[in-house]
């Protein structure tokens, strides 16, 4: 609304020059004297991932899959495009996750693996240089250099940029087995597969051994199905006992009742059960599979390659065969050095490019997900006999399946394996990884070799070694300078000294006694979990064709497994609230002359882009955030640009700006004035420069200013401001040279909102015409529904038809009648509240906070209203209220007054928030008032607005219009305060006059004993002393109880 | 008689000394002191359908010395029989209102006075009275003087001789003790007693006990100890009729139980105060109707009529058709009569209409 003002005002005034402008309606932008425009000015200054082919780890729906998040995200984006949230012009991409996708993630407290849920999908255009992160082992993950992963440092797991990571850097991996978390499947049901793929493809296969189904019901069913001329073949059926699997897609029927039965090709010999066991057999074969097996892709065969002094295993692999799908194998002689074992069934070999997906050949093998859903015994089958094919030593391995024993009581070090599969060798990590099992890779490029005179071409291999002792693994090694405080062990001393050992094994930790050794404090609950380090072996920059880098956030946890062999990756997006970083801000003043003043405001912001500065530093209404329905802090007037133009109009110096947007970007310095005629940025001067942080903005401007501390100036700016925003810290050097810190109260940043598009009630006539003419849409129906949140496109369409227009009409072809009947008809219909989720209210806890921090009462509560709407604009309206301490005993409260953590300091009076408190009857609550004023009394009210669209009363921004929707909210949550207030008064008034009551006793004796005495004649002293002995008794039983009721509800106010 | 007299004082200094015995010998034990008192409230009310007399029930509330509640009123009662203790020794008499400024003084060190209003220590007397079993003349505290007599009565008090029907206009003023009157010469037929004074400064003039043989007493408001003890002994040494006249409301009808039954907050002296052959002569609801009073009512307030059906369930009414008859008639009227209502038919009707046809047609409601 204010915003149409400034418009207004600017169209009217074209013909003047902005600085003209400016000088009449000063008042309104909050320039009107020196004083408010010093703080005017501050106010504007202060406010203001993966790369696509890493695998990911993760759970769909219960499902395994190890599948490239750059495929996993664009996948959901693209099935769920309406609903993604674009921000940063495009640049970020969004998405809120309905479906159960899980992914692996460490507890960042117990440090146990587990599964977490994923909440949101992020992709952001790369805006970075993309760097390959390597580990010791030949791990590796390609992430920006602002996207974090996790090191321990002193003992504990914390998160650390790329950028901020050098080689020799412990990175944290997953140690132990994470496999049994999944859940187990017992056989694949393979009538269930089929029927879940496309049936073109299932044309010619049936269903054999099928007598029992054929009931009157089925039979009547089929008949049902069958053309009239092709009803005589349910008689086949039921003589032959099959049916066509593509007929059994039609039927009701349960498949439980085709259990026992065969499937097979129509007119093949080869059948195999439809119902495979997951048992040992099938893991071995599949190992085998993996090894030796490939499948011709016309579906002719499959076959395993062994080595023809591979008798045994031969042997042993086509018994396999019969067990798993019964079908008897044949051994050919492929050459001299080769046996193949061939199966010449095409439903076998369907059923391993369709469903088992184990890769056809060598280059293509793969592990499918559903190996992960087996149990840890069967995994590991399958990883022995996939070693014992592709592995050396093949044959001790090959013994290790026969004897039922694991690869530690092999007589080797280590097991020695290749492929040409990059992504068998991915998956191979995380099979690996999932049984706990460590190991090392390597590669070798393609070559030719000659081998005995013949050339030979090898390609590109991977190589994986798997340790037969667990323990030397350097997973299992800690870097002694974050585990270890301080030792008395010389010899330890001595290899750090001489040979530079900066790794020590766990078990020398765990097994250390503490006279040598003095460990961090934390690193038993390391030592204890599920994680392991592993080091950096190089960081160096990748060449990124990749239209976007990926994210995922996974809350509570935070990480997530990824990479080329399993790396927890912290989930993290570039800067600032976004980013993460806790925002700070430095501001200082300096006074140059009597009425003249140096300002300077530094932020660590996510900085501004080069090509942007000028714009928004010196052009008038320029990037203002019209048609954004986003909760934002600051941009308070018209923007900074009105600074910048009263500086120079009071002073004529140009205003000086530099700003960073990343470490491996240039920090710009410019000094910019406007161009008051033309309202343009004019550049004084444009260079790189140093700037101390990695990425923020700062603006330096002199201006005339009177500087007076008190309840409008600047010093009260800055607490209420820390008061708003309990995650950000302000450093304020002030003109006397004294620095003041506010410090943050709370680590934890808000809640992000998000922005939405505006609710056709939220808009004025104006704006709806504006809007009409610049919409990208085609036609008045998609104008409404794209446009808008909450109109439909039957609902839009009865909108149109009611204002007696067409669908089919260009928006920007109405007249303004048109528009203005159309808007009357949309404001009289009902329209569904927008959604209220998309606001981001300080919180009730750090509210009550950061109020502790600063002011110096005895009480605090604090309460955030549930969000509602007022004129289609949602809002949260959150209060609280400090009480007693050091406040102000006589006199009203103090009010301070927040719209999107911005303070209102001016029009106290014409505010609704002043409206609401002085409406609210606080006699009620034991706190006098008079009629039509604050309250009285040792009292601070905060109350804050935060909402897409906060109300003002005009441009400068420091008013909330009076909605009667606000003003109920708000006086609502000034009542939930008050009542908790009045429980502390009643409380403490009553403790204190019962302790008073209680001394009244003492003060009681002496008469009640002259007059005893008078009635009795026993002497006065005698009673009085065995009165007060009973009084001393009784009052240990009297006070202590009332002392505890009073802990009791500090307590509970606390909790709330 | 003065040995008797001396005989009472002694009984009751006694029962003075062994209440502060009583807390003496608790306080040696260590223990929190308390005074056992009978409960003075509806919920502690007996009426006996035979003697017709509100009674005190058995119900007794103990008041602590360390008891921050109790605590004030604690050292009230002390105090106060401390008062009364000394009074009974040097023989002398304190009125209410002395007993009151005998006991208030701000407690050194605080800002707590032992007494804060008469009420207080008027409450603290009647307490006093139950915890001794000894009326407020025994011990040696008066009420004030409130109400007028005059008619055919000599009497003598402390020597003196009096005569009730040559007082001049304001009548003999009864005292709050009158256990020591003596009747000389009573030729009056029977007593009428009256709420308002007004009233009875009417009939007064027109010389009523005169010419109907009669004594007219009244009080301002609720009747005195003083007065319920001289309408008793008139009744029972005598035998005269006692009629009263009440406005026709319920304050009226309660003031009537009173002298009748005797009262909530006296209930343990309702043996010397009630006199069950008291009548009931007027205002009635049927009088309004009768004499055509309706114009001069007033119209029934919230409270009246809480009062009326308060009132209506007390025992003593309970089972009254007469008087429950009134009382509905009271709340279907909705209005309430004065006594004065009656001068709307001429200044003098009262006593010259209104009274005689009363009393000779025996007009009385029990």
């Amino acid at each position: 609304m204010a915003k149409t003002i400034a418009d207004e005002l600017a169209k009217k005034q074209q013909s003047i020059s902005v600085s003209e402008f400016f000088t009449k309606n000063r008042h309104l932008l909050g320039f009107d004297n020196p004083r408010r425009a010093l703080l005017t000015a501050i106010k504007e200054a202060v406010d203001n991932s993966l790369t696509e082919d890493m695998p990911i780890v993760i759970r769909e729906d219960g499902n395994f899959k190890i599948i490239k998040i750059g495929g996993l995200i664009d996948s959901y984006f693209d099935k769920n495009k309406g609903e993604k949230f674009i921000l940063r012009d495009g640049n970020l991409e969004k998405l809120k996750l309905k479906n159960n996708i899980e992914a692996i993630s460490f507890d960042p407290k117990t440090l146990k693996v587990q599964f977490k849920k994923i909440s949101y999908l992020y992709r952001h255009k790369p805006n970075s240089p993309i760097f390959r992160m390597k580990l010791e082992t030949g791990r590796y993950v390609d992430l920006t250099p602002y996207h974090s992963v996790f090191t321990i440092k002193e003992g504990n797991v914390c998160s650390v940029k790329l950028s901020d990571l050098t080689v020799g850097d412990y990175i944290i991996v997953p140690r132990k087995e994470w496999g049994k978390k999944l859940p187990i499947i017992k056989e694949i049901n393979l009538i269930e597969e089929l029927l879940r793929l496309e049936p073109e493809l299932t044309a010619k296969i049936n269903v054999y051994n099928v007598s029992n189904i054929f009931t009157k019901e089925i039979i009547k069913q089929l008949k049902e199905l069958l053309p009239k001329d092709k009803q005589y073949r349910v008689n086949d059926f039921k003589k032959m006992s099959y049916i066509p699997l593509n007929l059994l897609r039609k039927l009701i029927i349960t498949l439980d009742e085709l259990d026992d039965t065969l499937i097979g090709y129509s007119l093949s010999r080869n059948k195999i059960p439809s119902l495979i066991k997951v048992d040992n057999n099938f893991a071995q074969l599949m190992g085998f599979y993996l090894a030796e097996g490939s499948t011709l892709s016309n579906l002719e065969k499959v076959y395993f390659s062994f080595g023809s002094h591979e008798k045994e295993m031969i042997v042993y692999t086509k018994d396999l065969i019969y067990k798993v799908f019964k079908i008897k194998a044949s051994s050919i002689s492929a050459h001299d050095s080769a046996v193949n074992i061939c199966c010449y069934s095409k439903i076998f070999a369907f059923i391993m490019k369709y469903i088992l997906q184990f890769g056809m050949n060598a280059k293509s093998k793969t592990i499918p997900g559903i190996i992960f859903n087996m149990n840890k015994n069967n995994r590991y089958d399958l990883l022995l006999a996939y070693l014992a094919g592709d592995g050396y030593p093949s044959k001790d391995i090959f013994e290790l399946i026969k004897t039922k024993r694991y690869i530690s009581s092999l007589p080797v070090q280590k097991i020695t394996s290749a492929t040409i599969s990059s992504e068998l060798f991915t998956k191979l990590q995380y099979l690996l990884s999932s049984l706990g099992l460590n190991y090392n890779t390597g590669f070798s490029k393609s070559k030719t070799r000659y081998l005995s005179g013949i050339e030979a071409k090898f390609s590109q291999s991977y190589y994986l070694y798997i340790y037969t002792n667990q323990k030397n693994s350097n997973i299992n090694k800690l870097p002694i300078s974050d585990s270890i405080v301080s030792h008395n062990d010389c010899q330890l001393r001595h290899r750090i000294k001489i040979h530079n050992q900066n790794g020590i094994y766990r078990d020398t930790l765990i097994q250390q006694n503490n006279n040598t050794m003095l460990l961090y404090k934390n690193i038993n609950l390391f030592l204890d979990s599920d994680l392991g380090v592993l080091r950096i072996k190089d960081i160096k920059e990748i060449s990124y064709n990749g239209k976007w880098v990926y994210d995922i956030s996974v809350p509570e946890a935070e990480n997530f497994l990824a990479g080329i062999g399993p790396i927890f990756c912290h989930n993290s997006l570039d800067a600032c609230q976004e980013a993460k970083i806790l925002p700070s801000i430095k501001l200082v003043m300096k006074q140059l002359q009597e009425d003249r003043y140096y300002i300077s405001v530094e932020d660590n912001g996510p900085g501004i882009v080069k090509k942007q500065i000028p714009n928004i530093f010196a052009k008038l209404l320029y990037g203002s955030k019209f048609f954004t329905m986003k909760q934002q802090r600051g941009q308070q007037g018209i923007g900074i640009s009105a600074a910048v133009l009263y500086s120079q109009l009071t002073t004529g110096k140009s205003a000086k700006i530099t700003s960073k947007i990343g470490k491996n970007h240039p920090a710009h310095y410019y000094e910019l004035k406007i161009d008051t005629k033309n309202n343009e940025p004019e550049i004084v001067v444009d260079k790189e420069v140093q700037f101390d942080s990695d990425h923020g903005t700062k603006i330096e401007l002199e201006m005339e200013a009177i500087y007076q501390k008190g309840a409008r100036g600047v010093d009260e700016y800055l607490k209420q401001t820390a008061i708003a925003n309990p995650h950000a810290e302000i450093i304020y050097i002030d003109p006397e040279g004294k620095t003041i810190i506010f410090p943050m109260a709370t680590k934890e940043l808000p809640k992000e909102s998000k922005e939405i598009k505006p609710h056709p009630h939220g808009i004025e006539l104006g704006i709806f015409i504006s809007m009409l003419s610049s919409t990208k849409t085609k036609n008045l129906s998609s104008f409404l529904t794209n446009d808008f949140i909450r109109i439909s496109g039957p609902n839009a369409k009865k909108l149109i038809e009611e204002a007696e227009m067409k669908v089919t009409m260009k928006p920007n072809s109405l007249n303004s009648d048109q528009a203005e009947k159309l808007y009357k008809i949309i404001q009289k219909a009902k329209i569904m509240a927008p959604p209220t989720n998309c606001l981001s209210p300080i919180g009730e806890e750090a509210l009550q906070k950061s109020l502790e921090k600063e002011v110096p009462a005895e009480f605090f509560a604090s309460v955030t209203r549930p969000a509602t709407v007022y004129r289609g604009n949602p809002f949260v309206i959150e209060a609280a209220i400090a009480y007693g301490g050091q406040l102000e005993q006589e006199g009203p409260i103090k009010l301070l007054r927040f719209a999107n953590r911005v303070p209102l300091q001016y029009q106290q009076s014409a505010c609704a928030i002043t409206k609401s408190v002085i409406d609210t009857n606080w006699r009620n609550y034991n706190i006098s008032q008079s009629k039509g004023a604050l309250p009285q009394g040792p009292i601070v009210v905060a109350v804050h607005m935060a909402s897409v669209w906060v109300p003002f009363t005009s441009e400068s921004k420091e008013a909330v219009a009076h909605y009667p929707e606000i003003i109920k909210q708000i006086k609502m949550a000034l009542q939930e305060c008050g009542r908790k207030l009045a429980s502390h008064i009643r409380k403490t008034v009553r403790v204190r006059e019962q302790k008073e009551r209680a001394s009244l006793f003492e003060k009681y004796i002496p008469e009640i004993a002259s007059a005893l005495s008078n009635l009795t004649k026993e002497k006065k002293d005698n009673i009085t002393d065995k009165l007060n002995k009973i009084l001393k008794k009784s009052l240990k039983n009297l006070l202590p109880e009332e002392l505890e009721e009073k802990d009791g509800e500090k307590d509970k106010t606390k909790q709330k | 008689m003065a040995k008797k007299t001396k005989q009472s004082r002694n009984s009751t200094v006694n029962a003075l000394e062994d209440l502060g015995k009583n807390i003496l010998s608790q306080i040696k034990k260590g223990k929190n002191p308390e005074i056992a008192i009978p409960i003075r409230a509806l919920s502690n009310i007996e009426f006996d359908e035979k003697s017709k007399m509100v009674s005190l029930g058995n119900k007794v509330s103990a008041r602590y010395f360390f008891h921050i509640a109790h605590a004030k009123k604690f050292l009230q009662t002390v105090e106060v029989a401390a008062v009364s203790h000394n009074l009974l020794r040097e023989d002398k008499h304190a009125s209410l209102r002395d007993v009151f400024y005998m006991i208030k003084r701000t407690i050194p060190g605080t800002k707590a006075n032992i007494v804060d209003e008469q009420s207080e220590s008027d409450s603290v007397i009647e307490d006093l009275e139950l915890i001794t079993d000894h009326s407020r003349e025994q011990l040696n505290i008066n009420a004030n003087k409130n109400g007028s007599v005059a008619g055919k009565v000599i009497i003598e008090d402390k020597g003196d001789t009096i005569d009730w029907s040559k007082l001049g206009s304001g009548g003999w003023s009864i005292p709050s003790n009158v256990e020591e009157i003596k009747f000389k010469k009573v030729t009056a037929q029977y007593v009428l007693y009256m709420e308002k004074a007004a009233v009875w400064e009417r009939l007064h003039e027109d010389k009523f006990w005169e010419k109907q043989k009669c004594i007219i007493m009244s009080s301002q408001g609720q009747t005195t100890r003083g007065i319920r003890r001289l309408l008793q002994r008139l009744s029972s040494e005598y035998k005269l009729p006692i009629y009263v006249l009440c406005d026709n409301d319920p304050w009226g009808a309660y003031i009537y139980s009173v002298i009748k039954y005797g009262s909530i907050n006296l209930a343990h002296i309702s043996g010397k105060m009630a006199i069950p052959s008291v009548r009931y002569l007027g205002i009635t609801c049927d009088d309004i109707e009768k004499y055509k009073l309706e114009k001069h009512g007033i119209k029934l307030k919230d409270t009246d009529l809480a009062r009326i059906k308060q009132i209506s369930e007390y025992t003593w009414f309970k089972d009254n058709k007469a008087w429950q008859k009134q009382f509905k008639m009271m709340k279907q009227s909705k209005i309430k009569l004065e006594i004065q209502a009656l001068s709307s038919r001429g200044i003098s009707f009262i006593s010259n209409v209104y009274l005689p046809e009363k009393i000779k047609n025996k007009e009385f409601i029990d």
